[in-house]
């Protein structure tokens, strides 16, 4: 059974070239839903089952059903709009925002309100007051009590938490992570909201998205500005107490800082605002090529996160300029995976070959050999800090004495490394084959990030039972071939388990 | 190109080395247009086509003119991108694996891309066309058209060798491809009417079928 690569981890690539696949993806979803809208028009024309099953793609999808639940596409689009979580990027954007107010008070440069240029760095909107140092002290203890509170859950978390939640409080506009969170914290939301969110697939938040968005794209190409005219929102979901105050949120990716960020005002308990308000980008047009408009309902809340109601992206590789009409969009849930499905850790390419004594004529070789031909590591999930230093051990089991241990060197910065090393076991009869298990871990520096075991999985090695004789299906598999096979190449293709750590010898 | 008006969408799946030619392959047949620059794929990407295609029966006799709207995804060989690309092989109906007829490594690494397929395709078997690319560049041939024709043959694959630059064999290419799709297809819906026992695609086992079924097998995909 094929392991489910539920969720990618993408982050090596830049934030631009995330960009620009979520625009692929983009069109993507407008052929696959104009795709949808002939399928449900030939449903209430065709009356033939086996017809319809053709013209429809149905007999592709229900063939890929039975290895796979998603869609490629889906995962790789819930993969680039997972953000990074966990303690590294608060502490980190703790140390950021002290950069960037050192910056601030050189640069002395006023910019208009929702025209920040956004090639400008190291000026943010808002920030009406100045921290003291002792504020700014207390605050990063704060936020160190905050992150080891978070480690615990952050494995878990990974998607279910948007980061870009504000938390509005007046007319104090403050800013994204580095302080929503903290609050959120200290209010215990957190707590129990993200776990809610750990087991809902599909929604975020717990909001069930409805309704639709109405909004215009203008470019004025002598101010050099991009014009996001937002109209109105319809039948939006009641967030709380069966009301809503929904307000809208544009960023123009790859950039969601808070430079990127634009907001319209919040219209109080209403499922169907109307705004009229138009937010501004200073922004050539060249470059909106690679960009996609983002734009999300919020409701407000007061001293908890705010509440996602949904979300439109419209890539803008294609977009008609000469299109000024305002247009509906059906708003969207967060595209979320389900976070207790299978990750895919990576694949272990190689080539085995038993040759057994004197086979090769002339007394050779003295004792049976047994050859593996280790090729390379595809798709390995990136290291969370620095660049990937991996290599590859293997070892045959029984190993009492330690010495059996062999090892490639090391490939540096690649998540899927070339090696093609050949490790060589000599004193092997074929009658050890049966008995034996030829284990091979793939590691990054010190840790060891999974493999593979081979062996005929019966659970007993010489009369013992042992832990290390668990192969699975694939894995038995490829042995029992290399065992009928001999003075043969045996290729295997085989996923990496990290269940091997489970039983060390 | 934009509304609903064909019979079906297919989709298939370029994949290979990087520099193999595979974003001008696709280019040359969706445009008929060659560009000499290299710019490196960004992960993925993809262009449509409409085609029309006409199926040969059984009978020999030509079958109607069926309206195809391809969708023909462009992925990127590099070795970043490789954990990216492989998820979407899954939603590839049939795959054009290319290698360059000019570099011997993109050919040896032919059996990593069918190993990779197997496991990451829709199913084990999926319909593949192995083209050996870049045959408009005599002298600068690194790879036999024996060996390629041997390893095509060993995984039972057809094989062509195609010029992104002067377009040869790259229609040729994707009609193959196209036809084993539309014949896979037929065979994937007909099962449904194999008589006696057997457990059709819906669910009914084949005996609670009172009477053969009707429907002429070579319009059953029409």
């Amino acid at each position: 059974m094929e392991e489910e690569a539920a969720q990618l981890d993408l982050s090596h690539l830049t934030e631009v070239e995330q960009t620009m696949i979520l625009n692929v993806l983009l069109r993507d979803a407008e052929l696959r839903q104009r795709e949808e809208g002939r399928i449900s028009k030939l449903q209430q024309v065709e009356s033939d089952p086996v017809r319809l099953q053709s013209f429809s793609g149905s007999w592709f999808n229900e063939e890929r059903a039975k290895r796979y639940q998603s869609r490629g596409a889906d995962i790789v689009h819930a993969s680039i709009r997972r953000k990074k979580r966990g303690k590294d990027m608060l502490v980190m954007s703790l140390f950021e925002d002290q950069k960037e107010q050192s910056s601030t008070e050189k640069q002395k440069e006023s910019t208009e309100e929702n025209t920040a240029d956004l090639k400008n760095t190291g000026k943010t909107e808002d920030k009406a007051e100045r921290e003291t140092d002792e504020e700014k002290r207390d605050r990063f203890v704060q936020a160190l009590a905050v992150s080891l509170f978070w480690v615990i859950i952050s494995d878990h978390w990974s998607s279910a938490v948007d980061s870009e939640d504000d938390i509005d409080s007046g007319s104090t506009e403050l800013d994204d992570t580095r302080f929503g969170s903290v609050n959120s914290l200290h209010s215990n939301h957190m707590m129990s909201g993200s776990l809610m969110s750990l087991y809902s697939v599909g929604d975020f938040g717990g909001v069930t998205v409805t309704g639709r968005i109405q909004f215009s794209l203008n470019y004025d190409p002598k101010r050099e500005e991009l014009h996001v005219r937002v109209c109105r929102c319809q039948d939006l979901a009641p967030a709380r107490n069966n009301r809503s105050d929904p307000y809208v949120k544009v960023y123009l990716l790859p950039d969601n800082t808070s430079r990127s960020k634009r907001k319209t005002s919040v219209k109080r308990k209403t499922l169907n605002p109307v705004y009229d308000e138009t937010l501004k980008y200073k922004v050539r047009k060249s470059e909106l090529q690679a960009r996609v408009l983002s734009v999300s309902v919020w409701h407000l809340e007061r001293v908890r996160r705010n509440l996602f109601l949904g979300e439109v992206e419209v890539g803008l590789t294609q977009w008609d300029w000469g299109r000024s009409q305002p247009t509906w969009y059906p708003l969207q849930p967060r595209v979320q995976m389900n976070p207790d499905a299978i990750i895919s850790r990576g694949t272990v390419l190689f080539s085995l070959k038993f040759v057994p004594a004197g086979s090769e004529g002339g007394g050779y070789p003295l004792t049976g050999e047994l050859h593996i031909w280790l090729r390379e590591v595809i798709g390995l999930l990136p290291p969370k800090r620095g660049v990937p230093n991996t290599y590859v051990k293997s070892v045959v089991l029984p190993d009492e004495s330690g010495v059996s241990g062999q090892q490639t060197r090391v490939v540096r910065g690649s998540v899927s490394p070339v090696f093609n090393h050949t490790m060589v076991y000599d004193g092997l009869q074929p009658s050890d084959l049966t008995q034996a298990c030829t284990e091979i871990t793939v590691w990054n520096s010190s840790n060891c990030l999974g493999g593979v075991r081979l062996s005929i999985g019966s659970g007993v090695s010489y009369g013992q039972t042992v832990c290390w004789m668990d192969s699975t299906e694939e894995e038995m598999s490829v042995w029992n071939t290399v065992i009928g096979n001999p003075n043969n190449w045996v290729d295997a293709v085989l996923p990496i388990r990290t269940n091997l750590q489970l039983c060390s010898e | 190109m934009s509304d609903g008006d064909y019979d079906y969408l297919i989709k298939f799946l370029a994949l290979g080395d990087s520099g193999v030619g595979k974003t001008s392959f696709l280019y040359q047949y969706t445009d008929g247009k060659f560009n000499s620059k290299f710019i490196t794929t960004v992960g993925i990407d993809f262009r449509e086509k409409r085609v029309v295609y006409k199926s040969s029966g059984s009978d020999g006799t030509a079958g109607r003119g069926q309206r195809i709207h391809l969708q023909l995804w462009d992925t990127a060989g590099q070795e970043r991108f490789r954990s990216l690309t492989t998820a979407f092989f899954r939603d590839a109906m049939g795959f054009l694996l290319l290698f360059d007829l000019t570099n011997e490594q993109s050919f040896l690494n032919v059996r990593n891309w069918m190993s990779q397929l197997q496991l990451h395709a829709y199913c084990e078997n999926p319909d593949i066309v192995l083209c050996g690319n870049k045959c408009d560049l005599d002298d600068q041939r690194a790879v036999s058209e024996d060996e390629a024709r041997e390893l095509a043959e060993k995984y039972g694959i057809p094989y062509f060798e195609t010029s992104a630059a002067n377009g040869e064999n790259v229609a040729r290419a994707v009609e193959v491809l196209l036809d084993l799709i539309m014949k896979r297809m037929e065979r994937c819906v007909d099962r449904s009417w194999i008589p006696d026992g057997t457990m059709r695609s819906n669910g009914h086992s084949g005996s609670e079928l009172v009477e053969p079924p009707t429907q002429d097998k070579s319009k059953c995909a029409c």
